[in-house]
């Protein structure tokens, strides 16, 4: 019979079968070896010691284990491998062994001990490299649409934060130089840079930290501050880049304008920034003139000051640009000019005109008792123009052996203001006033090895006179002063560190020479003044200044001990000189401690003596506001306070919690009292000789937290306040205090990629209880906040703003706002962007608010602000 | 010039910060092989871009440590005031002088990695954002295939073994010569020390650059931070994707939350990579 199909198939998957089958017969045919490994020498067991099967040609590696805890080890290998492969036994620091499979299922293996020599690769050390991303920020990277200088940028970046007045600090400490392509041209004024340096022509912003910016001390005196260095793009260097705002727009009674260029340029031997602006849109760029420099901060305080105000106040809550009714013309051009193995040279000219209109109703209440007090009313409207112009040249020698540094600098301001004042007394008012002032700035070190020796050197005259008139329907009140100054601040500094300590040592010499004349005709008759002051005040002091610092893991500690040795002298027209010699020690201590990852507790504290107040300083009466006479006091006394704060944080990054906790409370024994007298529409304030002792004690708080949902971040910011003050008004005592509370809550949500949502509520509510009584003054404002900005494109950015104000004092109705805002961008190209910005829609008509004094007064307030308007214009970069 | 006097500069702090990084550290054990690899990440994976950066593997009986050196000598510098000021200086050299590579910071991994310390136990010290973090994982081999093909690598035969470890495929050259189962970052378990690993895509690539056996600093555990706080490893990677444990203010600031344009390279492509480990996902 021949075999069919059929049966062939069925042969076919037999014969299959059967093969597969044997094959899998025979991979089972396995043996599993175990065993031991031991040191030869001890006999103890070795854990960790690789076993390694190899078979075949090379031999290869077909299997590994390892020894486990007892020394032992199984591996399966196929019975056909045995006798045909072998097991190595290797373990650093012993002998390699190879065995032969056998047979034998039992292993018992002994590793003799042999040192091992690996053949070395010696490297050399590696080259310590980079990264980059902490201290070198790409410009590009933080820019968002709608930035137009490198300001903007400037605050997105880690660490960085830029003040209200411009000022930049790094980490909580402000920078000390701000340089652009390494060169310091603007001297401290780099709102100049931030404002007008247009963001695309910035490559990079270089964070300098601990940065010593003179040469001559690096590796000696270290450094705290960092500074900020603009690296420009290629392309933005040897030619002239800027940009340009053109806006005009209308406001029911005048058309609007808001103009401004500024052009510079960049290269190794010189650099220049110019600007040019004017604006009646309620922008005051007077601060992009404000100065950072070291020691225009420090001795700020120390020069002469306005006795009478000229100068128009801001409203409390609202931005400045709603209510400021302003003409402003600003020109400013600054060179640096670095010839080759020559000082670097810097001029800096600033011109500004700035003229602003105010129309105010304003209520004071002076209280006698929680009752009972002087109540006034007055209608201001006033017309203030200040002039300013400021010159300075400046030369550096920055070098390793040594540095010098001298600036000097001219400052003149003229400030005339005339007001109209309605209400209960009537009168027009001329103030005006002219000061100059010339400072000389001047650093020299000069290094030799470790040792170094520095002088610094500041002197400053500043003259600054005054005219105050006061037309009533009955009389003419007039008020001239004229204060001249001389001071001089000169200082030397050495450190050393041993281990944990730092000790640094700072001596100095001041000195200050003040003449002071003062003539005040027709004003309060009834009371005893002294219309005329002719004086002199001299004060020297030295100083010296030792400080510690211990540094642990979690603690750090430092304590201040400055001891000082004043001797004044005061001299008036036709009276013996005066004379007063007083010792100082002021010390001071700080200390933080951080227990945990999510704790820190710090403490600080101090006690110190304060210079004589050199400001209150005269023998005369002086007319301050049309209807306050102020007294100085000629006597020498000094205050003392004593601080203590402490807070703690807790933060549990990794879940977005952040909370901190603030304590502070203050004691100052005031050598003097305040007295005031309220008689013939005039207060009289003088200082009598007596101790008044202050308090004051505030509790902050913070807490912060994110989600995940729609990226929303949630935080509440609180606060409490308490201060108790004593004054002599009318012979009665006054005994004031105010209480205050501040609760922030904000919520910040981005349902969308193209949509934010920015939600602020801000409560303020003070209290102030006159002598003790049961019934309480207060005052309460309420402002809430909402933005949504909408970004359909990328060439189309558009925001909505809505604010609500709910102002109330006691007795009286709440004052509710609304104020809102509309504005968008739209990008035609690379360079140039429509802007549109409809300002105040609902077209609110005035802003009022009360607040509280710890002098037991009540001011309420009602200024007109900015009616609608529009305003369209062009934004373009070259 | 500005070489010997960066030279110098480290010279000198690697004296003055040598008490100082005393305070820091805990001997674990003495070392019986250090090693040293460069390991080369790929900053776009499309691209040819690459980072580089030298890292330290210390060898115990026990335990080992890996870490990169440049981390280390920034941890080092800053942990002493002289260091912290030298190396503020450094960096304002580095930076003045444009020679961005001579900063005192590190570029490709910047945690510490301890293997079997505690026992069983792989420890990591990191920080998320301005926060110091701590994780603990299971000390477990990588589960190796042998592969056929056999190599040397300066001068030690080696063979190939293949893994799959959290989200990539790796290829680690190891010598039986040197029978430590050791290899940089979490890489262990093999017979023989990893002279070369891999992942197939070439995103990441560790190649020994040199073995010492003499004279060598022991293990230690370096605490330069005194507290930190503790996470788990997927908590921490998905962390480290969404800039978590940065302060709120600055997450503002950098507009962390908003999403920013991807940044492109010549090609218009988006330059991405992702970490070692892509098991977050």
């Amino acid at each position: 019979m021949r075999p069919t199909g059929m049966t062939y198939k069925l042969l076919l998957v037999w014969s299959i079968a059967t093969t597969c089958f044997s094959a899998m017969a025979q991979n089972n045919h396995t043996a599993m070896l175990k065993g031991t490994v031991s040191d030869q020498s001890n006999g103890k067991r070795l854990e960790a010691v690789n076993v390694l099967l190899y078979a075949g040609k090379g031999p290869k590696m077909i299997k590994f284990t390892t020894t486990g805890k007892e020394g032992t080890f199984s591996i399966q290998i196929p019975d056909s491998l045995i006798g045909k492969s072998y097991l190595q036994f290797s373990y650093m620091g012993y002998e390699t062994l190879q065995r032969r499979t056998d047979g034998s299922n039992e292993w018992t293996v002994k590793l003799a001990a042999k040192e091992m020599e690996i053949r070395e690769i010696i490297v050399k050390a590696p080259k310590v490299k980079a990264q980059g991303d902490t201290l070198i920020y790409d410009v590009r990277q933080f820019s968002k649409e709608g930035d137009r200088s490198i300001g903007d940028v400037l605050r997105r970046m880690p660490g960085i934060k830029t003040a209200e007045n411009g000022q930049i600090t790094y980490n909580g400490i402000p920078i000390n130089r701000f340089y652009i392509e390494n060169s310091d041209m603007l001297e401290g004024q780099y709102g100049l840079a931030t404002h007008n340096l247009p963001n695309k022509e910035v490559g990079s912003v270089e964070i300098l930290q601990n940065h010593q910016p003179v040469k001559a001390l690096e590796g000696i005196a270290f450094s705290e501050q960092a500074a900020i260095n603009l690296r420009l793009k290629e392309g933005a260097k040897h030619r002239w880049i800027g940009t340009l705002k053109l806006y005009a727009g209308i406001a029911p009674k005048e058309g609007l304008w808001n103009g401004q260029g500024a052009f510079m340029h960049f290269d190794k031997k010189h650099q220049n920034i110019n600007t040019l602006k004017t604006n009646n849109t309620g922008q005051d760029t007077s601060h992009e003139l404000n100065s950072f420099n070291r020691n225009t901060l420090r001795y700020r305080n120390r020069l002469l000051t306005e006795y009478i105000g000229i100068t128009p106040p801001y409203s409390i809550g609202l931005d400045r640009e709603r209510e400021l009714m302003n003409h402003t013309y600003q020109m400013t051009t600054n060179h640096l000019f670095k010839p080759a193995n020559e000082p670097d040279i810097k001029t800096s000219l600033t011109y500004q005109r700035h003229q602003e209109d105010a129309m105010k109703q304003t209520g004071y209440t002076y209280y006698e008792s929680q009752e009972d007090g002087w109540n006034l009313y007055e209608q201001e409207e006033s017309d203030y123009t200040k002039e300013q112009l400021s010159a300075t040249v400046s030369t550096e020698i920055n070098k390793p052996a040594y540095n010098l540094t001298e600036q000097f600098r001219i400052d003149m301001d003229w400030k005339s203001r005339d007001m109209n004042l309605n209400g209960g007394q009537a009168n027009q008012q001329h103030l005006n006033s002219n000061g100059k002032k010339a400072v000389n700035d001047l650093f020299l070190l000069k290094r030799k090895g470790n040792n170094f020796f520095t002088v610094s050197s500041y002197i400053a005259l500043n003259a600054l006179p005054q005219r105050f008139n006061v037309q009533t329907k009955d009389a003419e009140v007039s008020q001239a002063i004229n204060q001249k100054l001389l001071f001089t601040d000169n200082l030397c500094g050495w450190g050393f560190i041993a281990g944990r300590i730092v000790i640094d040592l700072n001596a100095g010499i001041a000195g200050m020479y003040k003449d002071m004349d003062s003539q005040l005709n027709n004003a309060g008759k009834d009371f005893d003044l002294s219309p005329t002051a002719d004086m002199t005040l001299g004060h020297t002091k030295l100083s010296l200044t030792p400080k510690l610092s211990y540094t642990a893991n979690d603690f750090q500690a430092s304590l201040t001990l400055p001891a000082g040795y004043s001797n004044y002298r005061y001299e008036t027209a036709g009276q013996k000189a005066a004379k007063h010699h007083y010792f100082s020690f002021s010390p001071s201590f700080y200390s933080s401690w951080r227990p945990g990852i999510r704790w820190e507790w710090f403490i600080q504290g101090g006690f110190s003596t304060q210079d004589i107040n050199t400001r209150l300083f005269y023998p005369s009466d002086l007319l301050t506001t049309y209807r306050t006479i102020q007294r100085g006091l000629a006597e020498f006394c000094h205050t003392k306070v004593t601080t203590v704060n402490g807070g703690v944080k807790y933060n549990i990054p990794l879940k977005e919690y952040y909370s901190k906790l603030e304590v502070f409370q203050s004691w100052s024994a005031i050598p003097y009292t305040l007295v005031q007298n309220i008689k013939d529409g005039y207060i009289h304030s003088k200082y009598l000789p007596g101790e008044r002792n202050i308090r004051q004690t505030s509790i902050s708080g913070s807490i912060s937290k994110g989600t995940d949902w729609a990226k929303t971040t949630g935080s509440l910011q609180a606060g409490w306040n308490k201060s108790s003050s004593y004054l002599l008004r009318n012979e009665k005592n006054i005994k004031n205090q105010l209480t205050s509370i501040h609760i922030e809550p904000e919520i910040d949500i981005n349902p969308a990629t193209w949509m934010n949502i920015r939600y602020t509520l801000t409560l303020d509510k003070e209290w102030m209880k006159v002598n003790e009584t049961k019934k309480q003054e207060s005052t309460c404002s309420l402002k809430q906040s909402l933005r949504i900005r909408i970004m359909p494109s990328e060439r189309l950015n558009f925001s909505i703003k809505g604010e609500h104000y709910a102002n109330q004092a006691t007795g009286t109705d709440s004052h509710n706002f609304f104020l809102a805002d509309m504005a968008f961008t739209y990008k035609l190209s690379k360079y140039v962007s429509l802007d549109g910005h409809i300002a105040n829609l609902l077209n609110e008509k005035t802003y009022a608010y009360s607040s509280l004094s710890d002098e037991a007064m009540k001011i309420n307030k009602w200024y007109n602000i900015r009616p609608r308007n529009i305003l369209i214009g062009a934004y373009i970069t070259f | 010039m500005r070489t010997i006097l960066l030279l110098l500069c480290l010279w000198n702090i690697s004296i003055c910060t040598r008490a100082q990084i005393e305070k820091h550290t805990r001997i674990l054990e003495p070392s019986i092989l250090v090693c040293q690899y460069d390991c080369v990440k790929k900053v776009d994976t499309l691209g040819t871009d690459t980072s580089e950066d030298r890292m330290i593997l210390r060898i115990g009986k026990n335990a080992s440590q890996f870490y990169a050196y440049s981390r280390f000598h920034n941890d080092s510098m800053c942990c002493d005031p002289k260091g912290k000021r030298m190396w503020g200086q450094m960096m304002v050299q580095a930076i003045r002088s444009r020679n961005y590579s001579s900063m005192p910071i590190s570029r490709v991994i910047s945690e510490y990695f301890y293997k079997n310390y505690p026992e069983g136990k792989i420890t990591t010290l990191s920080s998320l954002g301005t926060t110091p973090c701590q994780i603990e994982e299971e000390y477990v081999p990588q589960d190796w295939k042998l592969a056929d093909s056999t190599r040397t690598i300066l001068g030690y035969s080696c063979q190939l073994a293949e893994c799959h470890f959290r989200g990539r495929d790796y290829q680690a050259w190891f010598t039986p010569e040197i029978p430590l189962n050791e290899g940089p970052w979490k890489f262990n378990g093999l017979p023989g020390l990893i002279m070369e690993v891999y992942d197939t895509k070439h995103h990441y690539h560790f190649t020994l650059a040199g073995l010492q056996q003499s004279g060598t600093e022991p293990v230690c555990y370096y605490d330069f931070q005194s507290h930190y706080e503790k996470i788990g490893r997927i908590e921490y990677l998905k962390a480290c994707r969404s800039n978590k444990g940065t302060n709120p203010e600055i997450r503002k600031r950098l507009n962390l939350d908003n999403p920013t344009p991807a940044k492109r390279n010549a090609q218009g492509q988006i330059i991405a990579n992702d970490y070692l480990e892509k098991d977050y996902r």
